[in-house]
């Protein structure tokens, strides 16, 4: 027959191969993220078997307080006199950390210590995520890659009938958009640089987004600029084209694009 | 309407009124977890000493709901770093529950019983170990001591779902076992019947 100590003594063998498989209990941080809901499915799954594997960790956290003291005779129950004895000992404790008879003065500059500490804290904080972010953004751009979509722009006023924009997929982190300089032949030698810029046509008045800067003119005549997706959300956008010269600079041609939402 | 910065004195009352009136119930429900009276009695004192120092943001129920936190707490951190103790090997208290349960010599069985023992034992732990993941981790939070409510707010389930889980255990358990010459003998954690 499985007897009641049978189960007495398989769970101190699974609590023990447990213990030894999964390591120390959480901690008080990882409990409170745990019970919020906040770890991730992994981690909650092993918080989670943590306190299966130790049960007096699971019970110190949902058990209620009793609710009565003890009674005289109980193991735990605490006379007047040891009260007493605790109570003076925690005076002891609580006046030895100077907390209760701190001056108002030293009280004034801890705490402002402490909102100091506080904001270096938080400064510091925003300095190592900025530089996070960076060195995360400067390993991104040395590595190559890949544009979902070459999208084609043909300049406004020569897409035969159809009149409309080009619209580029909801899909890819990246677009290579591809700028082809078609001008008027006499146009054609005037400008040894050109530019591109990307408008925001959807806001009124029109917003510029960004501006490269100025481009030698090359034999085959197109650019192509690799853009990240994050960059245009959903709307209508025009690339517009200036020739440069010496002088100043002309406006050549724009080609307008629409990115639809995912 | 009671302001919140009070004076030094105003608050050495409210907190001694605090003291008298809770420190019992918090060394009480310290001893609950077979601390020695030394141990229970040094985790509260620092649970009233934490306390005092944030005793002005807090009134009324808010006091003892706080306390009893910052307990729950102290007594976490204590398992924690018990047990990393434990398995350093730095330390052997001989007043240590645990440990004193483990010396507790058992009446000697005979070579026999020792090997049956050892199969019944074998037996349930396969049975146990093969329920699935929410079924075995009802059931050994129950055989723990721990009630519905309990393991519902340990698993993070409704209570519900405790009692569909532990039915279906009993249930996966029961057919496993049935061949077990005798039956089953459930332990008083885990009564056969729905309490």
């Amino acid at each position: 027959m499985i007897s009641k100590s049978d189960w007495d003594d398989v769970q101190q063998e699974m609590i023990a191969e447990d213990r030894q498989r999964l390591g120390d209990p959480p901690n008080v941080e990882e409990v409170k993220a745990y019970l919020r809901g906040e770890l991730s499915a992994e981690e909650e799954s092993r918080v989670r078997e943590l306190l299966v594997c130790y049960p007096d960790l699971a019970l110190a956290l949902t058990q209620e307080f009793p609710s009565q003291d003890a009674k005289p005779g109980d193991p735990d129950f605490l006379s007047e006199a040891e009260l007493d004895k605790q109570w003076a000992s925690l005076e002891n404790r609580i006046h030895r950390t100077g907390d209760p008879v701190e001056p108002r003065v030293l009280r004034f500059w801890h705490r402002t210590a402490a909102t100091l500490a506080a904001t270096l804290v938080l400064a510091f904080g925003g300095l190592l995520w900025l530089a996070q972010s960076r060195a995360r953004m400067a390993k991104e751009l040395a590595e190559p890659r890949v544009a979902s979509e070459e999208q084609l722009l043909l300049p406004d006023g020569q897409r035969g009938g159809s009149g409309g924009s080009a619209t580029l997929s909801a899909e890819g982190d990246f677009f290579l958009l591809v700028v082809p300089l078609i001008v008027p032949s006499n146009d054609a030698g005037r400008f040894a640089h050109d530019r591109l810029q990307i408008v925001d046509v959807s806001t009124n008045p029109p917003r510029s987004l960004w501006n490269s800067a100025a481009l030698p003119r090359r034999d085959h005549d197109t650019f192509a600029v690799l853009v990240p997706r994050a960059f245009l959300r959903p709307g209508k956008y025009q690339v517009v084209l200036y020739g440069i010269d010496g002088a100043g600079e002309e406006r050549l041609a724009s080609y307008s694009l629409r990115v639809p939402a995912r | 309407m009671t302001t919140i910065h009070n004076s030094d004195s105003e608050r050495d009352e409210r907190f001694e009124t605090m003291f008298r009136t809770h420190y019992p119930r918090v060394y009480r429900f310290l001893r609950g977890y077979r601390l020695s009276r030394e141990e229970a009695n040094d985790l509260a004192q620092e649970a009233f000493t934490r306390f005092y120092g944030k005793i002005d943001q807090y009134r009324g129920e808010a006091e003892w709901g706080f306390l009893q936190t910052i307990t729950r707490n102290l007594l976490i951190n204590w398992w924690r770093d018990r047990s990393a103790a434990k398995r350093s090997g730095k330390t052997v208290e001989i007043d240590d529950a645990d440990v004193r349960l483990a010396l507790t010599a058992r009446e000697e069985p005979d070579y026999v019983e020792r090997e049956q023992e050892a199969l019944r034992s074998k037996r349930l732990h396969a049975a146990i170990t093969e329920l699935p993941e929410g079924q075995r981790q009802c059931i050994r939070l129950q055989l723990a001591g721990l009630k519905y409510d309990e393991i519902a707010k340990t698993l993070r389930i409704s209570i519900d779902a405790v009692k569909s889980r532990r039915r279906d255990a009993l249930k996966s358990l029961k057919a496993r076992l049935r061949k077990e010459p005798g039956g089953i003998e459930w332990p008083d954690a885990i009564p056969e019947e729905e309490s």
